[in-house]
């Protein structure tokens, strides 16, 4: 069997909301059904083939289902018979998804899959035990979300931060002009076409005495920080350089791409953005997360045997600021080889935009396409690091030349 | 593609509900399968796991990375990439057939894949977004199954809806249940499953010893069909009762799957090979039709009749849905089943169904069966809560 060729079609996102934003009264779930359905309306896929998988993910549990794809398939209106995988890595989930939606489709379990993920920090469940002692007057006390066994190693996410920070002496100016960087960056992004054609507008119907709630624009860019803002933030941790500023923020949204065999988009007539080459996901130590995604990436390279050099986009989801720096500075120290900072993130990142966890590794993979088609590159990167210590990586090739 | 192979096998215990393991999360659970299969096979010495993959259906109570927490738990190495897979109790057969595309595509050489449940431990969800100052208590929110209205029917009623759309009566439900509890006892006897547990360890406290766990919490070994028949259906006219469904249990399974390189390299003789897998949405009210239509899709791809198994597992939500299953199968086939090599070793019935730990049981039950009677080939399959079906189909290599 000759090897099967992966290529991605297309991709659509939602609309990143706030906390609390345009996106409050629905769930993850809701969000990637929406947006599954949106891609399958723009794409008229299921009009013209079997669609056979969706493959999702999210960092935190749904307030609707245990099962949130094989549910998210039926938001969306697929034909019920298509399969709904979950795929949970946390910030690399989406990219997980990815990647798992390619090995299937070249292993020969599938043709079509549409793959990504979703997140709602707004309407995660809170978990208590069902285990409590009863007639003791004990209150069901919420169970803590842990991401390390050793609680010594299970440090929050400005810790995580700012251990990136300290080991490549990044400084608390450094972290701010990045963040400034990356809200510039998603303006230019937007006035070029790179992303927002992508977002499915959704109006959440008005109901329960209140009224409808439409979302059809990135909410966090609303809320940009100004220099002098950043600058005036204390840092969380004492002798630490990120604030509430320079860690991307909690946000609402989803983003999925359709993807396929290169014959089965030929046959149907489509014009892919992109071909998936490769993808790979490693551990290491949760106190130094951060770093997940240059060790992904890396091992990504590697299987493909392509160099950093080959790259003329790489997208590394922006945790925070000194993650973001100290993983390129991981990367060219591991490698041997610096990277051009223009070619890092260069549509700005979740600083900007916000961070969806389950749906980011997707975003990227959507601004890293259409990137390669507006410079007409060759290779793209997109990467992700993830709570507990992973990071996850995908390669695309640009078919748009 | 390259050919993937299976080495070997560690479970726990299968405990109920509130039983003897319900101190423990599910990623505890399968911290303490993972760390006795990288024991038992010596894996860690030989050469490396690359991944896990790690299936799971109402998630954990105290992570949501379970299955990273889990490889850290288990005290392998770092780099050991981890996901949890979730596809209800399809999720561990679809964490092999995930692995099998991963090895057989050259991108890991060794993976250990499984699946772990704790009902005893599972979180329930309450809202964090109810607005305040308006009087609304802290409300737990739903385990929705599906959108789609009339779709959304719980398990037993899943059940009594196939068994009236299938024709099964509760009489041949209960003589399924009977059968299962007595094929597990023999299985036992003949060690098709036992060996493969690894004991679960309480230490000592003041009012107790250490305890070192290793029997399963479920079986009822002296039922009788009598018995069964005088059990309530849980539903007014319906067939299923607590008799002749599966339990709700704790407890974890994983196996080492590699390429058949690195199982010579070292030194290992693999027990089966995976040929194919398959996966398929069916509607949720009938979610336990779904096996069904994977086992066919998958044999279609493999270009295998029923004929050709000499054992077939389909893991037993309930017996109404097994034996729909049979029909259905008969039926897209044409072909007779014989129902002495379906679940011939008993199934989720007698031995329960810790959800995320039944799909890598199924598959070993094949593989031992294939090992005891030199039979070829095997499948094992599960339906999904919300409708799904999963099967992999294995060949025996020891023969």
């Amino acid at each position: 069997m000759s090897e099967r060729e992966v290529v991605i079609v297309d991709g659509a996102r939602s609309a990143f909301g706030t906390l609390g934003g345009g996106l409050r009264y629905l769930n993850g779930t809701d969000i990637g059904g929406f947006v599954v359905k949106g891609l399958v309306e723009k794409t008229k896929i299921v009009e013209c083939t079997k669609v056979d998988s969706v493959f999702a993910g999210s960092s935190l549990a749904d307030g609707q289902t245990r099962t949130q794809t094989r549910y998210l398939t039926q938001l969306a209106g697929l034909p019920i018979d298509v399969s709904g995988i979950y795929v949970e890595m946390q910030g690399g989930s989406s990219l997980a998804c990815i990647n798992h939606a390619a090995w299937k489709i070249k292993a020969g379990m599938a043709d079509v899959v549409i793959a990504g993920g979703m997140e709602s920090y707004s309407r995660t469940p809170a978990m208590l035990s069902t285990a409590n002692v009863p007639y003791r007057a004990l209150s069901p006390a919420p169970l803590k979300r842990a991401f390390s066994p050793e609680s010594d190693r299970d440090l929050d996410i400005y810790a995580l931060s700012d251990r990136t920070a300290a080991k490549w002496k990044i400084s608390r100016e450094g972290c701010d002009e990045y963040t400034m960087r990356s809200q510039e960056l998603l303006k230019k992004a937007y006035a070029d076409g790179i992303t927002g054609d992508e977002i499915i507008p959704y109006t959440t119907p008005a109901g329960g005495g209140r009224a409808a709630v439409l979302a059809d624009k990135d909410e966090v860019p609303e809320a940009e920080k100004s220099r002098e803002y950043l600058q005036k933030l204390a840092a969380v941790h004492e002798d630490g350089v990120t604030t509430e500023g320079n860690i991307a923020c909690m946000s609402d949204g989803a983003a999925f791409l359709l993807i396929m065999t290169a014959e089965k988009a030929s046959e149907l007539g489509y014009k892919p953005f992109a071909r998936w080459i490769g993808g790979a996901h490693i551990g290491i130590r949760e106190e130094n997360m951060g770093f997940g995604a240059a060790y992904s990436s890396l091992k990504a390279l590697d299987q493909s045997k392509l160099k950093l050099s080959d790259l003329d986009v790489i997208e590394c989801n922006e945790f925070s600021a000194a993650q973001s720096l100290g993983v390129k500075r991981e990367m060219e120290t591991e490698w041997g080889e610096d990277i051009d900072i223009n070619i890092w993130n260069p549509n700005g990142g979740a600083l900007a935009i916000g961070n969806p966890s389950g749906a980011s590794g997707a975003r990227t993979a959507l601004s890293a396409m259409k990137q390669l088609e507006k410079i007409s590159g060759r290779y793209g990167l997109c990467s992700a690091s993830c709570r507990g210590g992973q990071g996850a990586s995908i390669l695309i090739e640009n078919l748009r030349i | 593609m390259r050919e993937v192979v299976f080495i070997d096998c560690t479970r726990t215990l299968f405990g109920n509900i509130g039983g003897c393991l319900k101190d423990f999360s599910s990623a505890e659970l399968a911290a303490i399968a993972m760390k006795g299969l990288a024991e038992k096979t010596g894996i860690l010495e030989r050469g490396k796991i690359d991944g896990v993959l790690y299936g799971n259906a109402l998630r954990d109570a105290k992570t949501d990375a379970q299955a990273r927490y889990a490889v850290l738990l288990a005290g392998l190495p770092i780099e050991t990439e981890a996901q949890f897979i979730e596809v209800q109790c399809g999720s561990g057969i679809e964490a092999i057939n995930q692995a099998a595309a991963m090895i057989g595509l050259g991108y890991a050489d060794v993976m250990m894949v499984g699946g772990c449940e704790s009902y005893s431990t599972v979180p329930a969800y309450y809202s964090m977004s109810n607005e305040p100052y308006k009087l609304i208590p802290p409300s737990p929110m739903p385990s929705l199954l599906s959108p789609i209205p009339g779709e959304n029917i719980n398990m037993t009623h899943v059940s009594d809806h196939m068994a009236d759309k299938w024709g099964i009566s509760r009489e041949e439900c209960d003589e399924f249940s009977c059968r299962s509890q007595m094929r597990l006892q023999e299985a036992y006897k003949k060690k098709i499953t036992g060996p493969e547990i690894v004991p679960v360890v309480i230490p000592a406290t003041k009012k107790k010893p250490e305890q070192s766990l290793i029997q399963d919490e479920f079986p009822k070994a002296t039922t009788t069909i009598e018995i069964l028949s005088k059990l309530r259906a849980v539903n007014p006219g319906g067939v299923t009762t607590a008799g002749n469904a599966s339990g709700r249990n704790d407890g974890a399974s994983f196996l080492l799957m590699m390429s058949k390189e690195a199982a010579g390299k070292m030194d290992y003789t693999p027990y089966a090979r995976w040929i194919t897998g398959a996966d398929i949405g069916c509607y949720p009210s009938e979610m336990g039709i779904g096996p069904a239509l994977s086992n066919v899709k998958a044999m279609k791809k493999a270009g295998l009749k029923i004929a050709d198994f000499d054992v077939m597992e389909c893991n037993e939500a309930f017996a109404a849905q097994n034996l729909s299953v049979i029909k259905e199968m008969e039926k897209l086939t044409g072909e007779k089943i014989d129902q002495n090599k379906w679940n011939p070793n008993g199934g989720a019935i007698s031995i329960g169904h810790p959800n995320g730990a039944s799909g890598g049981r199924c598959a070993w039950f094949a593989m031992m069966q294939l090992v005891q009677t030199g039979g070829r080939y095997g499948f094992f399959s599960s339906c999904c809560g919300g409708g799904q079906g999963i099967s992999a189909i294995i060949e025996n290599l020891r023969v």
